[in-house]
């Protein structure tokens, strides 16, 4: 405590005062373009920024359990309001303002990491006055509190280090990626394979909207078992007009399916990949993917 | 009597003229656009629909984009995303052609011949004339077909950062390979 700096009742105070403030209001303004998306720091915390992420660019949250601990980012606001009144009170402010500095840091390296993989991906990108304003207040506040200058220097990057290393970790996961197993993956609907060709067939924009990528248990009639090999066949469901749904097996499954033969029942459980109308057949066509037979 | 004859020569000539045409549902097309820094970006479609006409040479494929199943989740919604295959505005990728030396190649009669196939390919609602070569097998009836090839992104209206950074090539090998019995 000895080697504590004394409170700066001074230029200091107004300076923290004034960074403060800049770090509390950048928080709800602008940090970065993607396209036409405006996104603040606050969308982060509130869950626009992997909203947005997911619908308009297909980059989704790839640990959405922990979304919960981005309600933590809130403490930015929080403690930059509280380093402000300490700072008039003439109160020691190091504590808050390391907790607000570090915090806007961390945030700024990810916003930065994750907008150059939009970058990759063809989103065209740039950063905002708040994202600007935000390293500013954050790196004064930190440089102007009342501690010493090695834990200045340590809190200033520690953030960006922690964030970096985080969201290296993050990126490998999701290169490292595989689908869940569809055996291990509830199914969002179960029905028989003529009631889902009837469904698409009255109208395949509404079944695509019901049923695409989403996991589908189909039990039916073989009506033709389409390339066994020794690697993958296929179950094909026919209806009386030649519409069908067809359900490729490969890895786990395949020595079971390929002892199986047309007028088998049988049930199946895929990832629906949607139906179109087939030009060369004249008829519909409802495909699937990663498919599993279901146990009897 | 004339009328049911005629009917009877039109049935008689549809008949033979369907018969020309085989077709499968399980053709498959794989996409390779891996590189040395990315091995994300490949995908087989193993539901393809496709059609030969053993007469005339005439040659069709049909895809559901969706349908491709790549092993990593992310890089199948960048794939299918809008800035790729835009798949929910275009669902379907498709060719349509002919086998031009098609003298060269009786899919009547069992033997191994070599073709080369010309038409167009449609992907993501752009239309490209492509030449392709490819192997055909004929043996009891059963019409086997691959080709290997590989199409310029660019040509599609696809590109971007991904493809400039070298970790999607530029133009990915396509592998097709359908059985016709």
């Amino acid at each position: 405590m000895a080697n504590t700096p004394a409170v700066d009742k001074g230029f200091g105070k107004w300076l923290t005062i004034l960074l403060a403030a800049i770090l509390f209001i950048a928080f709800f303004i602008t940090w970065v373009f993607w396209d036409k998306s405006a996104i603040t720091g606050s969308d982060m915390p509130t869950g626009n920024f992997f909203r947005i992420a997911e619908e308009q660019f297909k980059l989704a949250n790839p640990f959405p359990q922990f979304n919960f601990a981005m309600l933590l980012l809130w403490l930015i606001p929080a403690f930059a309001i509280i380093t402000l009144l300490l700072s008039i009170g003439n109160k020691r402010n190091a504590l808050a303002a390391s907790i607000a500095g570090i915090l806007a840091l961390c945030l700024t390296t990810i916003y930065v990491l994750f907008t150059n993989v939009l970058g990759d991906l063809g989103v065209s990108k740039s950063y905002g006055i708040g994202f600007y304003l935000t390293i500013i207040g954050a790196a004064g506040i930190i440089l102007a509190s009342s501690q010493s200058w090695g834990k200045k220097i340590v809190w200033l990057v520690i953030g960006p280090l922690a964030a970096y290393l985080s969201f290296t970790v993050a990126e490998k996961y999701v290169f490292d990626e595989k689908h869940e197993s569809t055996s291990n993956t509830a199914s969002d609907y179960t029905l028989n394979a003529t009631d889902l060709i009837k469904e698409f067939q009255a109208g395949d924009s509404a079944a695509n909207a019901k049923y695409r990528e989403k996991i589908l248990t189909v039990n039916g009639i073989i009506s033709e078992l389409e390339n066994p090999s020794d690697s993958t066949a296929n179950i094909k469901f026919t209806d009386s007009t030649g519409s069908y749904a067809i359900f490729p097996f490969e890895g786990e499954s395949i020595t079971e399916v390929k002892k199986l033969k047309a007028g088998d029942n049988v049930s199946v459980k895929g990832s629906c990949s949607g139906g179109v109308f087939s030009e060369i057949l004249g008829t519909e066509s409802i495909s699937f993917k990663r498919c599993v037979l279901n146990k009897k | 009597m004339k009328k049911t004859f005629l009917i009877l020569a039109l049935v008689t000539l549809t008949g033979s003229v369907f018969a020309q045409r085989k077709t499968t549902t399980s053709a498959t097309v794989s996409f390779n656009a891996t590189t040395s820094i990315d091995n994300l970006p490949k995908a087989d479609n193993k539901t393809v629909i496709a059609a030969i006409d053993t007469k005339t040479g005439v040659v069709q494929f049909e895809a559901n984009v969706k349908s491709s199943a790549f092993a990593n989740p992310t890089m199948q919604g960048h794939f299918n995303g809008d800035r790729w295959m835009n798949s929910d505005q275009f669902p379907t990728l498709s060719f349509k052609g002919n086998i031009t030396n098609v003298s060269d190649v009786n899919l009547s009669k069992d033997g191994s011949y070599t073709a080369t196939v010309e038409g167009t390919l449609a992907i993501k609602g752009k239309e490209q004339k492509i030449k392709v070569p490819a192997n055909i097998t004929v043996k009891g009836g059963v019409i086997t077909a691959t080709s290997d090839f590989s199409v310029k992104l660019a040509d599609y209206d696809i590109s971007g950062a991904p493809v400039e950074a070298g970790k999607v090539a530029k133009e990915p090998k396509i592998t097709v390979w359908a059985e016709f019995k």
